[in-house]
């Protein structure tokens, strides 16, 4: 598991790489935390591609940063989900909240060799 | 589609359970109540799946990740809920004394039984903590349950205040 921060312009671009259960969401959480305490940037990427699971302890940290930059008048946009992440996340409705990109061909032919 | 009939599919059953064919496999696992724990436990469900595919299951790998998304989120509940200050105390370290979480698997010919039980505080009230978004925390979802009974078949849910809770969850092959 790693987390990986940058800013480009107005935006924090936040990736993350593993299984995002409740032993990782309260380090990702703070991590995020700290990230945005410390830049005046309003809107947030999360990178999901390197994401390969993730259950209601990490939609729980999404949906706490989303208030947090909406409050703000900032964005929230998630990127590269596969299949299977993307799905969860639209039964969450997060994507009445936030935009989504949806999975690509790529995504789903890497999803379709996991077993 | 979160908002299915839970009450329907809350019915009490015991197991074993022969509607689903012959018992092929059972494991038992204990744990200690411990966050590193829960991808252990997702891991040891999806190895018994992957065995039952080489038995000749034809389970999609999209539904092989709902059940391990339904395992996390009931053994997630157990320690979290069951168990409220497991978490602090776990960083002192484990011990022998270690809350525990109980998981039962049943391979039957045309189904997958996961039963994750504990000893902790129990659920006052089930059909409330079963409902879409109920939440006890503010970084919680309350989305548990819903996802349980999104993935999976059925989802049984037996629970006694100060005694604990017993979650079973049935996948049809």
């Amino acid at each position: 598991m790693s987390f990986n921060f940058q800013i480009k312009e107005n935006t924090v671009w936040a990736a993350i790489d593993g299984e995002v259960d409740m032993q990782v969401a309260g380090l990702w959480r703070d991590a995020l935390e700290r990230q945005l305490n410390a830049t005046l940037a309003r809107n947030l990427v999360f990178d999901f591609s390197k994401v390969r699971f993730i259950d209601s302890s990490g939609l729980g940290v999404v949906l706490g940063r989303y208030k947090r930059v909406a409050s703000r008048g900032g964005h929230v946009r998630i990127i590269g989900a596969s299949p299977q992440v993307y799905k969860i996340l639209q039964l969450s409705g997060f994507g009445n909240l936030m935009e989504i990109e949806q999975p690509g061909a790529a995504a789903a032919v890497q999803a379709g060799g996991r077993l | 589609m979160m908002r299915e009939n839970l009450a329907e599919k809350t019915a009490e059953t015991t197991f074993p359970d022969y509607t689903y064919g012959r018992l092929q496999n059972s494991v038992v696992f204990d744990f200690a109540a411990l966050s590193q724990n829960v991808a252990l436990a997702r891991t040891m469900v999806a190895a018994l799946i992957a065995n039952c595919q080489e038995a000749g299951w034809d389970m999609t790998i999209s539904a092989l990740e709902e059940i391990k998304v339904a395992v996390s989120e009931a053994v997630s509940n157990a320690i979290i809920h069951a168990y409220p200050g497991s978490a602090q105390a776990a960083q002192k370290g484990c011990s022998d004394e270690a809350p525990q979480v109980h998981m039962q698997l049943w391979q039957y010919q045309r189904a997958l039984v996961v039963r994750v039980s504990d000893d902790g505080v129990g659920i006052a009230d089930v059909r409330k903590a079963m409902e879409p978004a109920f939440t006890t925390g503010q970084e919680h979802l309350g989305l548990g349950f819903a996802f349980m009974s999104s993935f999976m078949d059925k989802v049984e849910v037996q629970s006694q205040v100060g005694q604990g809770t017993v979650v079973t969850l049935i996948k049809q092959i």
